[in-house]
């Protein structure tokens, strides 16, 4: 095996963890996201105004970190 | 190797708009998208797949989506839900602002300006190669050099 060989299966394995990295954190977002829906429902009431302003602020912390 | 991360955005806002029923559900969903988007830009940019400047667009780009559900959000304060409505479908748009910057990056790289990245194209990434939310294709990862013999996950 050559250290091409060697680099581009580092590449690879990487990339890979990128991807992983990625996948978790919008199945979290999502998951999230579903969970606040489901009590929304679950108490017959539509997603507040304070659930809103937390989503927002949350928002904004993840812009702000780029 | 080559990646496609553009499915996984493609799949998160499907899922988030596909569970909106309602105005407030939409702008929380919008916000949902946001943070993913701004998480997956943080986490490309770190690894090295997307550069400064590219970040700075798509942030700026965000921040825009971020603050028209604000207002959407305000407006649903107001009981105005028809306009709060139609400012979420402004946001909706807008998310597709990052897809025209990603859309330049993948130019960018075609053209062969990629190589001035950093400096080092030896051992640097190179920078994302990125298509439409509509052909989901965001290929994350250098271009195929001569000598690419399996590329999982990532077709041009």
């Amino acid at each position: 095996m050559s250290s091409k060989d060697i680099d581009k299966a580092l590449d690879i394995i990487n990339a890979t963890a990128v991807v992983i990295s990625l996948v978790k954190s919008a199945s979290y977002e999502i998951n999230e996201f579903l969970e606040l829906q489901r009590r929304a429902a679950a108490e017959e009431r539509r997603i507040t105004l304070e659930e809103l302003q937390s989503l927002s602020q949350e928002s904004q912390d993840a812009i702000d970190q780029l | 190797m080559r990646l496609d991360i553009n499915i996984l955005l493609v799949l998160a806002f499907s899922v988030l708009l596909a569970a909106c029923n309602g105005v407030e559900e939409g702008i929380a969903g919008g916000y949902k998208a946001v943070t993913i988007a701004a998480k997956t830009t943080k986490t490309l940019h770190v690894s090295g797949y997307l550069k400064d400047e590219q970040v700075a667009m798509i942030k700026t780009d965000l921040q825009t989506v971020k603050d028209t559900l604000d207002e959407s959000t305000a407006l649903i304060a107001a009981d105005n839900t028809g306009e709060a409505k139609d400012r979420l479908q402004q946001a909706e748009f807008m998310l597709l602002t990052i897809q025209r910057v990603l859309n330049a990056a993948k130019a960018r790289q075609l053209a062969g300006e990629e190589t001035e990245v950093s400096g080092d194209t030896e051992t640097e990434p190179e920078p994302a190669v990125v298509e439409s939310l509509e052909d989901p294709s965001i290929i994350v990862g250098p271009p195929p050099t001569e000598n690419t013999a399996v590329q999982p996950g990532g077709d041009q």
